[in-house]
């Protein structure tokens, strides 16, 4: 259920108020930029995308029957839209050039002076990006709305479109299929 | 010996399955306490409630430092663009 003060701005954009809408843009942007990024989209494609959600949802108003969170809502959209985006993608060229044979000009540049912690958490976001990319899209769904955007497990099952018992089974799958390749990653005194 | 060999196999299939609910305590009362007996006895599902808790860590760990990537202003972009054609 919406909070008082988002019932009132959903009932006042259903009606065609754009202001209302766009404070209800203000209040959940933040949330859908990361979950697109999260899902595999580029800062850029997150960008465009999450307008791409705002405006489905705009045009869908009338659909939403206020039975369920707007986030959840949200998320499905956002899910629906990075996947469709995704799947546009063309695969990353080969960068190939016998000119420049040399392996080290491939690592990205990291700045000289940045902070350890912050190179840690960047290669920490990175691998698990990385990771998340390998899955199947239901799976990565799953992981991302239950584990890193923290919904409860009916609120990600909703998100997801599914029955809770189904999105359980697709949330353990997914979090064993990343056991391998989150390996390097892991504290063994944990 | 052979009930207890059968018993065995079939809580470790039920603690293979549902380790994540165990972990997330999503499970009833009952199967808690099957699913918590049977990893005193089976090595195989301690090692995979550890890899998976190890999991949880990383994917946590990882969710907070997104959280220093600064987002774009889509309220202004997408108020632009309200009107345009479906």
């Amino acid at each position: 259920m919406a909070s008082p003060d988002e019932a009132q701005l959903l009932a006042r954009a259903r009606g065609g108020d754009e202001q209302a809408f766009a404070q209800l843009v203000e209040m959940h942007s933040e949330r859908v930029y990361r979950a697109l990024r999260r899902f595999g989209l580029d800062a850029d494609e997150a960008g465009e995308v999450g307008q791409e959600v705002f405006l489905r949802a705009w045009r869908g108003l009338d659909r939403f029957e206020g039975r369920s969170q707007l986030s959840t809502w949200l998320y499905r959209i956002a899910f629906n839209e990075a996947q469709r985006r995704l799947s546009r993608r063309r695969p990353p060229p080969v960068a190939v050039d016998a000119d420049d044979p040399d392996p080290i000009a491939a690592i990205p540049d990291v700045p000289e002076h940045e902070p350890d912690a912050l190179a840690l958490e960047r290669e920490l976001g990175e691998a698990v990006d990385a990771a998340l990319s390998q899955l199947p899209p239901e799976l990565r769904a799953a992981v991302i709305l239950r584990d890193l955007e923290g919904l409860s497990t009916n609120e990600a099952a909703a998100a997801a479109g599914v029955r809770p018992a189904a999105f359980k089974s697709r949330l353990h799958r997914g979090r064993i299929a990343l056991r391998p390749l989150l390996a390097p990653y892991v504290d063994p005194a944990r | 010996m052979a009930l207890g060999r059968m018993r065995f196999a079939l809580d470790h299939r039920l603690a293979s399955a549902r380790m994540s609910d165990y972990l997330d305590e999503e499970l009833g009362r009952a199967m808690r306490r099957r699913v918590t007996h049977h990893l005193t006895e089976c090595h195989n599902c301690r090692e995979l409630l550890a890899s998976l808790r190890q999991v949880l860590a990383v994917l946590r760990g990882a969710a907070a430092a997104d959280a220093h990537e600064p987002v774009p202003p889509l309220a202004a972009a997408v108020l632009a663009r309200l009107d345009e054609p479906a």
